[in-house]
Order: C-alpha cells, then structure tokens, then sequence
C-alpha cells in the first residue's frame, strides 16, 4: 500500500517536472535545434545508464533500512562471531 | 597530591559515599551503571579512544565504550550520480537549443532544482556508554537524486528525444 502511494506521488512529481519544464520553454520562446539520431540513440543510453544507477542507489537505501527496522537476524550474525576486547581480557583472565 | 577525581577513581573501589566510581569499559571489574557485578576481575586502565574519520565530512568518535555499532551510508556514491545528471541535463540544453544564450539560462534554471545541497557534516560522540546502535540514513539524497532523474526525463521528452 505504501509503495503504491510512493509510485502515485512520484508520477505526480514526473507531471509536475514535466509541466513546469514545458512552461519554460514556452515562456522563453526557445528555438530547438534538431539533432542526428545517432546523438539521440547517444542521450537516450545515457538516460537508461544514470537511471539505473539512482535505482540501485535506492534500492540499496532501502535494504539498508529494511535491515535496521528489522535488527534481531543482524544482532544474530553479529553475536556469531563478535569477540570483544572484553572478551578477550576475561579469557586471558581464565588462563 | 591527588586531585579530587583521581581520588575517586582510585580509592572508591565499591559504591562511593555521594561519588560514583567512573566506568571503564576495559575494566571487567568496572560496573555500568544499572547493572549488577557479574565477576571481579582484572583492573586495568582503560582510558582508549577511538577516531576515526569517514570521508570529510564525518566523525565518529568512541570513548570508553562497549558494544558499539555505527553504521554509516554511501553519500559519496550518491554525490557522484548527482554530478552525472547535473552534465547531463547541461549537455541535453547544449545540444538541442538552438540560441546560446537562451540555452545558458534554461540551464541555469533547472540547475537550480537539482541543487539540493545535502552537507552532511556529522559528528558521532558516544562516551561511557554500553549497548548503543547509531544508523545514519540517507533517505533526502535518494529522494532528490530521483527529483533530478525526473528533471532530466521530462527536459528529454519536451526536446524530442524520448
């Protein structure tokens, strides 16, 4: 439910983007210059590339944040195998 | 002559009258506050601190401590992403307005949305503490790097491209 409303808000922002920008262009009267479709093949993988590198990126805040709100399996790994100097001391201690 | 402190520290083995002995976290003796003796073993001075500095901007400073995590994020990953589509939306104008003028101001225009600037100067400073868990998150730089990916999306539709 909570990524539903995340994807109706974000292409809510893509219309507001996108109207905001087609209102500048009409304001300042701008001129476009056509360009080759070589270039264009150019920009569009340019725009596949950096959008697959923000989705990563949010991906992985996600799982970060999944694993914090969920901390009981990260405390389970991390008691495995964490030794304390504390620990280390006792066991010294012990010998 | 001892100072009042060291006083304290040194001649305060058990529950002080008024003065509560430091903890130490290296001390197996020393007690946490709140916490009941578990064993009486090695004294030792424990007076350690840990700095380290994350990239430059952040400082994590731990001292006499136990049980510590910090977890820290990739900011500088997403600062990288952000300079891409920074060139990106400059070199799109370049490209398809035909007046260089009127291509520098539409550029300097929607510059200006994509200059979210998020400094994160942070400075952890856990001192005589036990247990403590510290996450920072970076939850503002997806958000605006995903406002700048929209910025270019619709600057490439309104120029023909997709």
């Amino acid at each position: 439910m909570l990524e539903d409303l995340n994807n109706k808000l974000k292409q809510l922002s893509q219309e507001l983007v996108g109207m905001h920008v087609k209102d500048m262009f009409n304001k300042k009267g701008v001129k476009k210059k056509k360009i080759s479709s070589d270039d264009k093949k150019r920009i569009k993988k340019l725009y596949q590339d950096l959008e697959a590198q923000v989705n990563e990126f949010v991906q992985q805040a996600k799982e970060r944040a999944q694993a914090a709100a969920n901390p009981e399996k990260e405390e389970e790994k991390n008691n495995a195998t964490r030794t304390t100097l504390r620990d280390i001391v006792r066991k010294k201690d012990e010998k | 002559m001892l100072s009042g402190r060291s006083h304290c520290d040194t001649n305060l083995g058990g529950r002080g009258k008024g003065h509560e002995p430091r903890w130490v976290a290296l001390d197996p003796a020393s007690d946490f506050p709140y916490t009941r003796r578990e064993d009486d073993a090695v004294s030792q001075e424990g007076a350690q601190v840990s700095d380290i500095e994350q990239r430059s901007t952040e400082y994590i400073i731990i001292k006499n401590s136990l049980d510590v995590r910090v977890r820290t994020t990739e900011t500088q990953v997403a600062a990288s992403i952000q300079a891409a589509i920074q060139v990106a939306i400059a070199l799109v104008v370049n490209l398809t307005i035909l007046d260089d003028a009127q291509a520098e101001k539409v550029t300097q225009e929607l510059l200006q949305y994509s200059q979210i600037q998020q400094v994160n100067r942070q400075k952890i400073y856990i001192e005589n503490s036990r247990d403590v868990q510290v996450e920072t998150n970076d939850t503002d730089i997806a958000i605006s790097l995903q406002l700048m990916l929209q910025l270019l999306l619709a600057l490439l539709v309104q120029v023909d491209i997709l």
